[in-house]
Protein backbone atom coordinates (compact mmCIF):
# COMPACT_ATOMS: atom_id res chain seq x y z
CA UNK A 1 0.00 0.00 0.00
CA UNK A 2 2.76 2.50 0.54
CA UNK A 3 4.09 1.94 -2.76
CA UNK A 4 0.77 2.57 -4.29
CA UNK A 5 0.56 5.45 -1.86
CA UNK A 6 4.23 7.05 -3.44
CA UNK A 7 2.41 6.55 -6.87
CA UNK A 8 0.02 7.92 -6.29
CA UNK A 9 1.79 11.31 -4.61
CA UNK A 10 3.84 11.30 -8.01
CA UNK A 11 0.90 11.19 -10.38
CA UNK A 12 1.84 8.08 -11.42
CA UNK A 13 -1.87 6.69 -12.04
CA UNK A 14 -0.83 3.98 -14.40
CA UNK A 15 1.58 3.12 -11.61
CA UNK A 16 -0.92 3.33 -9.02
CA UNK A 17 -3.84 1.00 -10.46
CA UNK A 18 -1.32 -1.62 -11.02
CA UNK A 19 0.04 -1.89 -7.86
CA UNK A 20 -3.67 -1.64 -6.63
CA UNK A 21 -4.19 -4.39 -8.78
CA UNK A 22 -1.29 -6.94 -7.43
CA UNK A 23 -2.34 -5.94 -4.17
CA UNK A 24 -5.66 -7.29 -5.27
CA UNK A 25 -4.50 -10.79 -6.66
CA UNK A 26 -2.00 -11.41 -4.00
CA UNK A 27 -4.90 -11.24 -1.37
CA UNK A 28 -5.24 -15.17 -1.56
CA UNK A 29 -2.19 -15.27 0.57
CA UNK A 30 -3.36 -13.64 3.23
CA UNK A 31 -5.84 -15.15 5.91
CA UNK A 32 -9.24 -16.23 4.84
CA UNK A 33 -11.09 -13.59 7.14
CA UNK A 34 -9.05 -11.02 6.23
CA UNK A 35 -9.12 -11.89 2.46
CA UNK A 36 -12.72 -12.23 2.94
CA UNK A 37 -13.01 -8.44 5.07
CA UNK A 38 -10.68 -6.76 2.35
CA UNK A 39 -13.00 -8.12 -0.57
CA UNK A 40 -16.07 -6.78 1.00
CA UNK A 41 -14.49 -3.47 1.48
CA UNK A 42 -13.81 -3.32 -2.41
CA UNK A 43 -17.22 -4.97 -2.96
CA UNK A 44 -18.72 -1.90 -0.87
CA UNK A 45 -16.45 0.69 -2.89
CA UNK A 46 -17.91 -0.68 -5.98
CA UNK A 47 -21.29 -0.22 -4.75
CA UNK A 48 -20.39 3.04 -3.53
CA UNK A 49 -19.25 4.30 -6.43
CA UNK A 50 -21.76 3.02 -8.80
CA UNK A 51 -24.80 4.84 -6.85
CA UNK A 52 -22.87 8.11 -7.85
CA UNK A 53 -23.13 7.12 -11.54
CA UNK A 54 -26.31 6.51 -11.61
CA UNK A 55 -27.21 9.36 -9.93
CA UNK A 56 -25.43 11.19 -12.60
CA UNK A 57 -28.56 9.73 -14.85
CA UNK A 58 -26.65 6.62 -16.14
CA UNK A 59 -29.23 3.99 -16.05
CA UNK A 60 -28.61 1.40 -13.72
CA UNK A 61 -28.38 -1.63 -16.02
CA UNK A 62 -25.23 0.34 -17.28
CA UNK A 63 -23.70 1.04 -14.25
CA UNK A 64 -24.02 -2.24 -12.78
CA UNK A 65 -22.35 -3.63 -16.22
CA UNK A 66 -19.69 -0.84 -15.63
CA UNK A 67 -18.40 -2.25 -12.03
CA UNK A 68 -19.10 -5.74 -12.41
CA UNK A 69 -21.76 -6.22 -9.75
CA UNK A 70 -25.59 -6.90 -9.73
CA UNK A 71 -28.81 -5.14 -10.24
CA UNK A 72 -29.96 -6.18 -7.18
CA UNK A 73 -26.50 -4.97 -5.03
CA UNK A 74 -27.54 -1.43 -7.04
CA UNK A 75 -30.56 -1.12 -6.21
CA UNK A 76 -30.47 -2.23 -2.29
CA UNK A 77 -28.41 0.28 -2.06
CA UNK A 78 -29.46 3.21 -3.77
CA UNK A 79 -32.68 2.88 -2.05
CA UNK A 80 -31.52 3.55 0.75
CA UNK A 81 -30.07 7.30 -0.83
CA UNK A 82 -31.83 10.39 -1.96
CA UNK A 83 -31.25 9.76 -5.84
CA UNK A 84 -35.21 8.98 -6.64
CA UNK A 85 -35.85 12.56 -5.15
CA UNK A 86 -33.96 14.56 -7.21
CA UNK A 87 -36.35 17.12 -8.93
CA UNK A 88 -35.51 16.23 -12.56
CA UNK A 89 -36.79 12.90 -11.41
CA UNK A 90 -40.20 13.60 -11.48
CA UNK A 91 -42.32 13.26 -14.92
CA UNK A 92 -45.90 12.36 -14.99
CA UNK A 93 -48.82 12.92 -11.98
CA UNK A 94 -48.79 9.93 -9.64
CA UNK A 95 -52.42 10.31 -9.72
CA UNK A 96 -52.68 10.45 -13.22
CA UNK A 97 -50.07 7.32 -13.83
CA UNK A 98 -52.03 5.38 -11.11
CA UNK A 99 -55.19 6.12 -12.92
CA UNK A 100 -54.01 4.51 -15.97
CA UNK A 101 -52.84 1.51 -13.67
CA UNK A 102 -56.35 1.07 -12.66
CA UNK A 103 -57.10 1.17 -16.02
CA UNK A 104 -55.28 -1.75 -17.60
CA UNK A 105 -57.58 -4.12 -14.94
CA UNK A 106 -60.47 -3.08 -15.56
CA UNK B 1 -53.96 -11.17 -25.88
CA UNK B 2 -53.00 -7.86 -23.15
CA UNK B 3 -49.71 -7.69 -21.60
CA UNK B 4 -47.14 -6.43 -19.76
CA UNK B 5 -43.19 -6.16 -20.16
CA UNK B 6 -41.27 -6.10 -17.05
CA UNK B 7 -37.64 -4.61 -16.43
CA UNK B 8 -34.86 -6.23 -14.38
CA UNK B 9 -35.45 -3.28 -12.06
CA UNK B 10 -39.55 -4.17 -11.35
CA UNK B 11 -39.20 -7.64 -10.62
CA UNK B 12 -36.11 -6.91 -7.83
CA UNK B 13 -38.38 -4.51 -6.29
CA UNK B 14 -40.80 -7.14 -5.98
CA UNK B 15 -38.52 -9.52 -5.15
CA UNK B 16 -36.53 -8.40 -2.55
CA UNK B 17 -39.83 -7.28 -0.94
CA UNK B 18 -40.86 -10.51 -0.96
CA UNK B 19 -44.10 -9.52 -3.20
CA UNK B 20 -43.50 -11.45 -5.95
CA UNK B 21 -46.09 -14.18 -5.12
CA UNK B 22 -48.48 -10.99 -5.85
CA UNK B 23 -48.28 -11.34 -9.24
CA UNK B 24 -49.86 -14.81 -9.79
CA UNK B 25 -53.68 -13.33 -8.41
CA UNK B 26 -52.67 -9.79 -10.42
CA UNK B 27 -52.13 -11.48 -13.46
CA UNK B 28 -55.90 -13.42 -13.43
CA UNK B 29 -57.21 -10.26 -12.57
CA UNK B 30 -55.44 -8.50 -15.74
CA UNK B 31 -56.22 -11.36 -17.53
CA UNK B 32 -53.14 -11.55 -19.74
CA UNK B 33 -49.23 -11.95 -20.01
CA UNK B 34 -45.79 -10.90 -18.48
CA UNK B 35 -43.19 -10.70 -20.43
CA UNK B 36 -39.74 -10.56 -19.95
CA UNK B 37 -36.88 -10.75 -22.26
CA UNK B 38 -34.01 -12.96 -22.20
CA UNK B 39 -31.40 -10.44 -21.04
CA UNK B 40 -33.49 -9.18 -17.83
CA UNK B 41 -33.71 -13.45 -17.16
CA UNK B 42 -29.83 -13.05 -17.36
CA UNK B 43 -29.64 -10.37 -15.01
CA UNK B 44 -32.35 -11.83 -12.28
CA UNK B 45 -30.85 -15.22 -12.38
CA UNK B 46 -27.42 -16.13 -13.99
CA UNK B 47 -25.61 -13.55 -12.97
CA UNK B 48 -26.87 -13.08 -9.07
CA UNK B 49 -26.54 -17.26 -9.01
CA UNK B 50 -23.06 -16.86 -9.20
CA UNK B 51 -22.60 -15.16 -5.86
CA UNK B 52 -23.72 -15.79 -2.72
CA UNK B 53 -25.74 -12.36 -1.90
CA UNK B 54 -28.84 -12.79 -3.89
CA UNK B 55 -28.44 -16.00 -5.04
CA UNK B 56 -31.75 -17.08 -3.00
CA UNK B 57 -33.88 -14.39 -5.06
CA UNK B 58 -32.60 -15.40 -8.19
CA UNK B 59 -33.54 -18.86 -7.01
CA UNK B 60 -37.13 -17.43 -6.35
CA UNK B 61 -37.09 -15.81 -10.11
CA UNK B 62 -36.24 -18.79 -12.12
CA UNK B 63 -38.94 -20.57 -10.19
CA UNK B 64 -41.58 -17.88 -11.43
CA UNK B 65 -40.24 -18.15 -14.75
CA UNK B 66 -40.62 -21.54 -15.13
CA UNK B 67 -43.88 -21.84 -14.03
CA UNK B 68 -44.64 -19.28 -17.10
CA UNK B 69 -45.89 -15.97 -14.86
CA UNK B 70 -43.32 -14.99 -16.43
CA UNK B 71 -42.61 -15.90 -20.02
CA UNK B 72 -39.37 -15.16 -21.71
CA UNK B 73 -38.57 -13.36 -25.70
CA UNK B 74 -35.48 -12.79 -27.42
CA UNK B 75 -34.51 -9.51 -29.70
CA UNK B 76 -32.09 -8.31 -31.80
CA UNK B 77 -32.09 -4.89 -30.30
CA UNK B 78 -28.36 -3.98 -31.33
CA UNK B 79 -29.48 -1.14 -33.53
CA UNK B 80 -31.67 0.46 -30.78
CA UNK B 81 -29.09 0.53 -28.42
CA UNK B 82 -26.53 2.08 -30.21
CA UNK B 83 -29.19 5.04 -31.04
CA UNK B 84 -30.05 5.44 -27.48
CA UNK B 85 -26.37 5.49 -26.65
CA UNK B 86 -25.58 8.08 -28.92
CA UNK B 87 -28.39 10.96 -28.12
CA UNK B 88 -26.47 12.28 -25.56
CA UNK B 89 -23.17 14.35 -26.11
CA UNK B 90 -21.04 15.54 -24.20
CA UNK B 91 -17.63 16.93 -24.78
CA UNK B 92 -17.92 15.42 -28.23
CA UNK B 93 -18.32 11.83 -26.68
CA UNK B 94 -21.47 10.07 -26.25
CA UNK B 95 -22.98 9.06 -22.70
CA UNK B 96 -23.38 5.61 -22.75
CA UNK B 97 -26.64 5.90 -20.55
CA UNK B 98 -28.02 2.21 -20.74
CA UNK B 99 -27.62 -1.69 -20.92
CA UNK B 100 -28.41 -3.72 -23.77
CA UNK B 101 -31.12 -5.54 -21.10
CA UNK B 102 -33.27 -2.57 -20.33
CA UNK B 103 -33.38 -1.73 -24.26
CA UNK B 104 -34.53 -5.32 -24.78
CA UNK B 105 -37.50 -4.58 -22.49
CA UNK B 106 -38.18 -1.44 -24.03
CA UNK B 107 -38.01 -2.89 -27.67
CA UNK B 108 -40.12 -5.73 -26.39
CA UNK B 109 -42.53 -3.94 -24.93
CA UNK B 110 -42.60 -2.42 -28.62
CA UNK B 111 -42.93 -5.29 -30.50
CA UNK B 112 -45.76 -6.81 -28.48
CA UNK B 113 -47.44 -3.89 -28.52
CA UNK B 114 -47.83 -3.90 -24.43
CA UNK B 115 -50.81 -2.82 -22.45
CA UNK B 116 -47.49 -0.74 -20.28
CA UNK B 117 -43.77 -0.95 -19.85
CA UNK B 118 -43.01 -2.02 -15.83
CA UNK B 119 -40.00 0.02 -15.22
CA UNK B 120 -38.87 1.11 -11.54
CA UNK B 121 -35.37 2.38 -13.49
CA UNK B 122 -35.23 6.11 -13.35
CA UNK B 123 -32.75 7.21 -16.33
CA UNK B 124 -35.06 4.43 -18.30
CA UNK B 125 -38.30 6.32 -17.68
CA UNK B 126 -36.85 9.62 -18.02
CA UNK B 127 -35.71 8.56 -21.68
CA UNK B 128 -38.86 7.74 -22.57
CA UNK B 129 -40.97 10.44 -20.70
CA UNK B 130 -39.12 13.22 -20.69
CA UNK B 131 -35.46 13.05 -22.05
CA UNK B 132 -34.90 16.78 -21.65
CA UNK B 133 -35.41 16.58 -17.94
CA UNK B 134 -32.82 13.90 -17.99
CA UNK B 135 -30.58 16.37 -19.88
CA UNK B 136 -31.13 18.95 -17.29
CA UNK B 137 -30.17 16.50 -14.60
CA UNK B 138 -26.56 15.11 -15.90
CA UNK B 139 -25.79 18.92 -16.58
CA UNK B 140 -26.55 19.70 -12.80
CA UNK B 141 -24.58 16.76 -11.91
CA UNK B 142 -21.55 16.87 -14.27
CA UNK B 143 -21.55 20.69 -13.82
CA UNK B 144 -21.35 20.82 -18.02
CA UNK B 145 -23.06 21.30 -20.97
CA UNK B 146 -25.05 18.12 -22.83
CA UNK B 147 -25.76 18.18 -26.29
CA UNK B 148 -28.22 16.15 -27.52
CA UNK B 149 -28.40 14.50 -31.35
CA UNK B 150 -32.00 16.23 -32.13
CA UNK B 151 -32.24 13.28 -35.01
CA UNK B 152 -31.81 10.54 -33.18
CA UNK B 153 -34.10 12.14 -30.21
CA UNK B 154 -36.58 12.49 -32.49
CA UNK B 155 -36.59 8.96 -34.17
CA UNK B 156 -36.45 7.74 -30.43
CA UNK B 157 -39.04 9.53 -29.55
CA UNK B 158 -41.54 8.60 -32.22
CA UNK B 159 -40.81 5.15 -31.34
CA UNK B 160 -41.40 5.19 -27.56
CA UNK B 161 -44.92 7.50 -28.36
CA UNK B 162 -47.25 4.61 -27.58
CA UNK B 163 -45.09 3.21 -24.92
CA UNK B 164 -46.99 3.52 -21.23
CA UNK B 165 -44.72 3.33 -17.94
CA UNK B 166 -45.87 2.01 -14.74
CA UNK B 167 -43.54 1.14 -11.96
CA UNK B 168 -44.03 -1.49 -9.32
CA UNK B 169 -45.58 1.04 -6.75
CA UNK B 170 -48.82 1.35 -8.82
CA UNK B 171 -49.14 -2.66 -9.56
CA UNK B 172 -48.35 -2.86 -5.99
CA UNK B 173 -50.89 -0.33 -5.19
CA UNK B 174 -53.66 -2.08 -7.62
CA UNK B 175 -52.94 -5.53 -5.80
CA UNK B 176 -53.74 -3.53 -1.85
CA UNK B 177 -56.79 -1.85 -4.29
CA UNK B 178 -57.92 -5.85 -4.63
CA UNK B 179 -57.93 -7.01 -1.29
CA UNK B 180 -54.28 -9.03 -2.02
CA UNK B 181 -52.56 -8.04 1.03
CA UNK B 182 -55.38 -8.09 3.57
CA UNK B 183 -53.60 -10.62 5.02
CA UNK B 184 -51.39 -8.43 6.43
CA UNK B 185 -54.16 -6.40 8.87
CA UNK B 186 -53.41 -8.40 11.80
CA UNK B 187 -53.85 -6.86 15.47
CA UNK B 188 -54.03 -3.40 15.19
CA UNK B 189 -52.32 -2.80 12.05
CA UNK B 190 -54.47 -0.12 9.87
CA UNK B 191 -54.83 0.41 5.65
CA UNK B 192 -52.66 3.23 6.60
CA UNK B 193 -49.56 1.62 8.05
CA UNK B 194 -50.15 -1.35 5.30
CA UNK B 195 -49.71 1.13 2.81
CA UNK B 196 -46.96 3.20 4.43
CA UNK B 197 -44.83 0.10 4.97
CA UNK B 198 -45.57 -1.14 1.25
CA UNK B 199 -44.51 2.51 -0.30
CA UNK B 200 -41.47 2.36 2.00
CA UNK B 201 -40.46 -0.93 1.21
CA UNK B 202 -40.57 -0.48 -2.55
CA UNK B 203 -38.78 2.85 -2.42
CA UNK B 204 -36.02 1.87 -0.14
CA UNK B 205 -35.49 -1.57 -1.98
CA UNK B 206 -35.07 0.32 -5.43
CA UNK B 207 -38.11 1.46 -6.75
CA UNK B 208 -37.15 5.07 -8.06
CA UNK B 209 -40.52 6.64 -6.25
CA UNK B 210 -40.02 9.83 -4.42
CA UNK B 211 -40.64 10.86 -0.50
CA UNK B 212 -43.31 13.25 -2.25
CA UNK B 213 -44.89 10.62 -4.43
CA UNK B 214 -45.44 8.33 -1.72
CA UNK B 215 -47.31 11.04 0.83
CA UNK B 216 -49.26 11.63 -2.31
CA UNK B 217 -50.05 7.73 -2.80
CA UNK B 218 -50.80 7.45 0.92
CA UNK B 219 -53.26 10.71 0.46
CA UNK B 220 -54.85 9.11 -2.50
CA UNK B 221 -55.60 6.06 -1.05
CA UNK B 222 -57.07 7.56 2.22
Amino acid sequence: MEVAKEKLENNDIQGFEDTLSKYIKNLNKVHIKLQQSIQDVFEQAKISKASRIHEHGISLGRTAELLGITRFDLMNYIGKTYIADAKEAFTIDPEKRLKFARSLFK
Amino acid sequence: MKNLVFDTSSVITLVTNNLLDLLMPLKSKFKGDFFIPKSVEYELVDKPLQGKMFKLEALIVRNVIKNNLLKTYSDNVDSLLNQINSMFIMNDRPIILVSKAEVEALALAINLQSSAYVVDERTMRLLIEDPIKLKKLQERKLHNKIRINKDVLNEFSKYVKNVKVIRSTELMLIAYEFGLMDKYLVSNTTNEDLLDALLWGLKLRGCAISQEEVDSFIELEK
